[in-house]
């Protein structure tokens, strides 16, 4: 007989857990005492929130359920940020939540919450564990929902009693799931349609959202594009779904997106939606999709297809899945007509990479810092303005781009990068953002130096949100309210206190060698790029 | 011990969720949840079945007293209500058998409502405690699919 604490940790390690972001609490104790014993290593993050966020970042770059635990009451309520951010870009995470003995539960005693009612909207599933000899079979069945079909977030809440529980502890083979049966391949009656459309199309065009990433389609989707000859756009979160300098490759969509990706959405006779839920971010419908276009939605929940815009062939399973099926019935490759007419207006477009009189150009600082980065570098854009930067002028090849699309999370980037750097030590991994986003994480420097993460930080300092100052300016009339920083520290005496070698810089002259200062630097790095507050976005 | 909530709550969206909510939320047990409209379209009749001593219905009745939807609730006693379930239950009948299952059904004051070469579909109005006596004298002869309310009941 063990306790159910230790019944939780040898669960985690026969499902390969390697690293739990967390942060402890009087009802995880038990939880703890065990974990201490165990191989699995524990991250101390400063802010429960950061610990999902971590969690995501590892979860995005190991391909497998990232894991986080925090104690009952305002551990789990604080959490929930983090799951929602998850839950709305399809990210696997198993979290687990301490909770109050069973016999006090629904009496409001200290640090009680619901906390698995209060997520039920952001989780895919959640437990409540009232009885200790279900951990095994509960834990197995977490992880199997996290990390299949749509992927997403799970929530198990263990009372603290439970985990003192004994139990004979045996973990089961299998998990039987009555009515959970992601669908997988691709209805052939669906795929064969698909390929008529295709056939029958003069100016198709591949919209790809974050869903390749979690089917690991990348390299499917590029043979595919490149057998068929059909450009490509892709969402926020679709960024690096094909290297940014691929020539079909045309830009994010949306209203933060390239002209002439939103152009080819208007223009094209044929739109292949891939794993994207094609949200009011990402393209502004149904007015910018052209009246007799076809549209095919390719995605593995089946509830997404038709949610926001109406399809006409649906194909539910995974992406790489159904584009190896549809590859096999060897559709036509289309000519060079529409892409080549695609490349000439991608060409015409010159980007504004001009020094400024004030500060530094971020759209030009991305770009070039993106381009001296390793290819395949991780990226992680927080929320604002430096995300439109980020997104737009980033040039990602074999690496990732990672940032809160769906919920527009401020202060996802730095816990982001401290799980995308752990779960692949040697990629190199920068955290942008600004400086709003800045002090809702910089407590996570504190992570970054316990455990050496040894990620490259930049920050974009405006002392402004720019954001909100900008939608302030073109629709409130230029009345800008809260969104003036001042009050602010000093970024690099902030860096300097945690111990971090910095760099500011104010002109482009700069930027150079600030990049390859921070990049030839072993270890961690900040660098403060101070930008005009009058930038915009686009 | 059994208890019967009989609430009156107004037909706003969500009350239905904020009710049983409330319920999973507290750690009660609820047996059977029905809600449906009343003659005023403006309020809906929830009756709840809740398992639980004095204190733990004391409780539940407090709690959700306090939920803005709730006009009025109340413990119903069993001496002074009229309650009943409705079932519908499809069993397996060949040729062999159907006599006899009809015979038994008139007993149970079931109707059969349906008839095809290899089942019936029995309907039964009655107190709950009849109903399920009824299910267990109709497992032998198998049964397809079984789907019942939970009770409705009613202050004399």
């Amino acid at each position: 007989m063990i306790t159910g604490a230790e019944a939780i940790v040898r669960s985690l390690e026969h499902e390969g857990v390697e690293i739990i972001f967390g942060y402890p609490g009087a009802t995880v104790c038990p939880l703890y005492d065990r974990l201490s014993k165990s191989n699995i290593k524990h991250i101390l993050v400063r802010h429960e929130q950061h610990a999902g966020h971590a969690a995501s970042g590892y979860a995005r770059i190991k391909h497998k359920p990232g894991v986080c635990m925090t104690t009952s009451g305002p551990g789990a309520t604080n959490l929930i940020t983090a799951l929602g951010t998850a839950y709305m870009d399809s990210i696997p995470l198993v979290a687990i939540t301490g909770q109050v003995n069973t016999e006090l539960l629904g009496r409001d005693v200290f640090q009680e919450v619901d906390i698995t009612g209060s997520v039920a909207p952001f989780t895919k599933y959640s437990y409540l564990v009232k009885n200790a000899a279900d951990i095994p079979r509960i834990i197995k069945e977490a992880f199997h929902i996290a990390s299949t079909g749509r992927p997403g977030p799970v929530l198990i809440d263990v009372p603290v009693n439970v985990q003192n529980h004994k139990l004979e502890f045996s973990m089961p083979t299998e998990v039987n799931l009555r009515g959970y049966k992601p669908t997988i391949k691709g209805h052939v009656g669906q795929i064969k349609r698909v390929c008529k459309a295709i056939n029958n199309a003069s100016k198709p065009l591949l919209c790809v959202g974050g869903g390749i990433f979690n089917a690991n389609g990348q390299d499917k989707l590029r043979q595919f594009a490149e057998t068929v000859n059909i450009p490509i756009v892709s969402t926020m979160m679709g960024i690096g779904a094909v290297p940014t300098d691929h020539p079909l490759y045309l830009g994010m969509l949306g209203i933060h997106g390239k002209t002439v990706a939103n152009q080819a959405i208007s223009d094209a006779d044929l739109l292949i939606i891939i794993g994207a839920r094609v949200s009011d971010r990402a393209v502004l419908l149904p007015a910018r999709v052209g009246k007799q276009t076809v549209i095919v939605h390719i995605d593995i929940d089946p509830a997404e297809i038709g949610k926001n815009l109406s399809t006409l062939i649906p194909v539910v399973g995974d992406a790489r899945e159904i584009l190896n099926q549809i590859m096999d019935m060897q559709p036509d490759k289309k000519s060079d007509e529409w892409t080549s007419l695609l490349n000439y207006k991608k060409s015409k477009i010159k980007p504004d990479y001009q020094p400024r009189e004030f500060g530094i150009n971020p759209k030009a600082f991305v770009k070039l810092l993106t381009e001296k980065l390793p290819d395949d570098h991780i990226y992680c854009a927080d929320v604002g303005q430096n995300q439109i930067w980020s997104a737009a002028n980033c040039q990602i090849k074999t690496g990732r781009f990672l940032t809160s699309g769906g919920l527009g999370t401020m202060g996802y980037s730095i816990p982001a990068a401290i799980g995308a750097k752990l779960a692949k030590p040697e990629k190199t991994v920068v955290a942008v953002c600004g400086d709003g986003a800045f002090q809702m994480n910089m407590m996570e420097l504190a992570t970054i130096c316990q455990n050496n993460v040894e990620i490259k930080i930049v920050i974009m300092k405006n002392n402004k949100l720019g954001l909100v100052k900008e939608i302030q300016k073109n629709s409130y009339n230029n009345n800008e309210v809260a969104v003036d920083l001042t009050g602010s520290p000093d970024i690099p005496t902030i860096a300097k206190a945690y111990g971090i070698p910095s760099r500011t810089i104010d002109n482009m002259d700069e930027v150079e060698g600030a990049i390859n200062e921070m990049l030839n630097h072993k270890g961690k790095f900040l660098v403060e790029c101070v930008v005009d507050e009058n930038e915009s976005s686009i | 011990m059994k208890h019967v909530l009989s609430a009156l709550v107004y037909n706003s969206p969500g009350v239905i969720s904020r009710v049983s909510g409330l319920f999973r939320r507290r750690g009660y047990n609820i047996d059977s949840f029905i809600g449906s409209s009343t003659e005023d379209e403006k309020y809906s009749r929830l009756t709840i079945v809740v398992e639980g001593d004095d204190i733990v219905i004391a409780q539940v009745i407090s709690q959700l007293e306090k939920l803005e939807d709730i006009i009025s609730i109340e413990d119903i006693d069993p001496e002074s209500m009229v309650s009943k379930v409705l079932l519908f239950m499809k069993v397996k009948a060949d040729v062999t058998d159907r006599v006899g299952i009809i015979v038994v059904a008139n007993a149970c004051n079931a109707r059969v409502i349906e008839m095809s070469k290899e089942y019936l579909i029995l309907e039964a109005l009655d107190t709950e405690d009849r109903i399920s006596e009824m299910i267990e004298i109709f497992k032998p002869y198998g049964i397809i699919e079984l789907v019942k309310t939970g009770v409705v009941a009613m202050k004399r």
